[in-house]
């Protein structure tokens, strides 16, 4: 069992993420915003972290950004959580510095194979 | 692979769109693949009822019964089939639902072929692989079972190992093994590799005889012997003759029935109580005891001389505990039996329920396991047993602070047990620092300081 932090601030969507991640037997924590993400992720430590990009207080490029600075989290797979419909979104999220995006809609198949590949 | 098993395969198309059944039918038609189509969502539940494809699709949107209730009575039906629900008016909220009825996929519409097409192949690789894997799993319990016991751990190697070399020639023999841990089956293992197998397998539990009645249960006796001996009657021991008799629980015999016992097991002959002449018998003794009989010899309660006939070949069956790696195996089988004993379609155990019960010492050994899938086979309510469905003693983590000190090996300092408790307690939490600070009752800030002291870091967990 892997700890996963999802931080979106739209409610279904981090419902969907757990579902998805509690099938597979994972323990799922949630953030309803960007500094709560930050806080979260110093104190659990989890294996996975998800970001959805456009979040109120800090977006996910700046949760990223902070917890980069961080030596703890050096080895923690981020994903960012990309609209479609911004084009332009998922190569700044890879430049960034983000191990992967999963584009939103979510495709099932896309998320599990890569909670597969990235929590082994 | 045969061809006939790539055959098996199928997937149903359910829409009530002609035109998208045929697109999706042509489009992702490939070798080994059969597709059956539905056009009414109640004709693709008759139709997966009869041929029980492995891959369905199906809309979400159709009159009278809707995609998400077809999935449902899908998922109730056979819970491995893997159901791809496509609708044009993809919401968060109803691929929520489709995750948690058990959809494999939810798909926005208009769909575009190549991925999916792409994707179905994957999915038939993977059926594939399953019906091979469920094959191989199949084979894996045969081999990991050695009549009717099951282990695939190095000690029970040992004792099948030891089990057959010792069945065709033994006369006596004493099983030893803590309460739970199968020594009756043990028992009846050395009497089917024996050459006496197609004899009689008799069973007595000495801890469940009078003791005044002991010597004529074993024995028999002749008519008058004493009073109510009404009619001559044999014992178990000639009753066995030509197989094996089982004396469970031998601590408890008494010690006049012990002399008795080690004549018999000497001479080959017993003597009926009350009878002048012995009888010839031919019996194999299997006895068996959770009771340390040295111990009981040194204090005078077994005899000395019948312990060292009994123990000239002596079969050990581990503790449950010592062979935690056969828990997966055995807890395959009990789920297996008891889902068919209470007609259930339970599967097997989530990994967090797994991990439960790969954490618990087991002093009961597999009969205690026994017990726990049994209980959880019963209580589960969908098809895989989850934590809250074991007994409540097993809900957390069960081990007593004695016990889990007795786990550090002694001649650590206090700084390395510490060190290892506080590591150890920070993975049952999947690192949670404060939830492990709740567990070792000490303040966050006092575990974050001893963690540094320590250097305990996210690498040790």
């Amino acid at each position: 069992m892997k700890t996963v932090l999802v931080a979106d601030d739209k409610a279904p969507g981090r419902e969907l993420l757990r579902a998805v991640l509690e099938q597979s037997g994972h323990a799922v924590y949630e953030a309803s915003d960007g500094i709560e993400a930050v806080r979260s992720a110093r104190e659990l430590l989890p294996d996975l972290i998800i970001l959805d990009l456009h979040m109120p207080m800090l977006d996910g490029f700046g949760v990223l950004q902070e917890l980069r600075l961080d030596q703890r989290f050096a080895g923690t797979p981020i994903v960012a959580l990309t609209a479609s419909a911004m084009q332009g979104d998922r190569e700044r999220a890879l430049s960034a510095g983000f191990t992967a995006y999963i584009a939103k809609p979510i495709s099932l198949s896309a998320l599990r194979g890569e909670m597969q590949r990235l929590l082994g | 692979m045969s061809s006939a098993v790539k055959s098996a395969i199928s997937l149903l198309v359910i829409d009530d769109s002609p035109g998208n059944v045929e697109l999706l039918s042509n489009g992702l038609s490939q070798p080994g693949l059969e597709i059956l189509t539905a056009s009414h969502p109640e004709e693709g539940l008759n139709l997966f009822r009869n041929r029980r494809p492995q891959i369905v699709i199906t809309d979400l949107m159709m009159p009278d019964v809707s995609g998400m209730e077809v999935l449902e009575r899908i998922v109730e039906i056979d819970p491995a089939t893997d159901v791809i629900l496509m609708t044009a008016h993809y919401s968060t909220e109803s691929a929520v639902e489709a995750v948690k009825k058990g959809a494999s996929d939810y798909l926005n519409k208009p769909i575009s072929i190549g991925p999916l097409r792409e994707r179905i192949g994957r999915l038939v690789k993977e059926v594939r692989k399953r019906q091979r894997a469920s094959q191989l799993e199949d084979e894996l319990r045969t081999n990991s079972e050695f009549e009717g016991i099951i282990g695939r751990s190095p000690q029970m190697w040992e004792m099948f190992w030891r089990i057959r070399r010792v069945a065709p020639h033994y006369r006596a023999l004493l099983v030893t093994g803590e309460t739970g841990t199968g020594k009756d089956l043990v028992a009846r293992a050395l009497h089917r590799l024996s050459p006496v197998a197609s004899g009689r397998y008799v069973v007595l539990n000495c801890s469940a005889v009078v003791e005044t009645l002991f010597e004529s249960e074993l024995f028999g006796h002749v008519k008058g012997a004493f009073t109510g001996a009404t009619h001559d009657k044999p014992g178990l021991f000639e009753h066995a003759h030509g197989g094996t008799l089982f004396l469970d629980e031998i601590g408890d015999m008494p010690l006049a029935t012990q002399a008795k016992l080690l004549r018999v097991l000497q001479n080959q002959e017993v003597q009926r109580v009350g009878a002048l002449n012995a009888r010839k018998v031919d019996v194999r003794v299997v006895a068996a005891t959770n009771h340390d009989l040295r111990t009981a010899v040194a204090e005078k309660r077994f005899r000395e001389d019948l312990y060292y006939r009994l123990s000239m070949v002596e079969i050990h069956a581990p503790r449950l505990a010592e062979r935690k790696e056969d828990l997966p195996l055995l807890q395959r089988h009990f789920v297996a039996r008891f889902a068919a004993q209470y007609g259930k379609e339970t599967r097997g155990l989530t990994h967090r329920a797994q991990i439960r019960l790969s954490q618990h010492s087991w002093p009961g050994n597999v009969r205690e396991l026994e017990n726990v899938i049994g209980h959880a086979a019963m209580m589960a309510i969908s098809d895989m047993v989850d934590v809250q469905d074991l007994p409540t003693y097993l809900h957390a983590s069960s081990e007593t602070p004695e016990q889990t000190a007795a786990s550090f090996s002694a001649g650590g300092t206090l700084a390395e047990v510490e060190r290892a408790y506080i590591i150890r307690v920070l993975r049952e939490t999947s690192g949670v620092i404060s939830a492990a600070a709740t567990r070792l009752g000490v303040p966050r800030t006092t575990l974050n300081a001893m963690m540094t002291k320590l250097e305990i870091s996210r690498k040790d967990l």
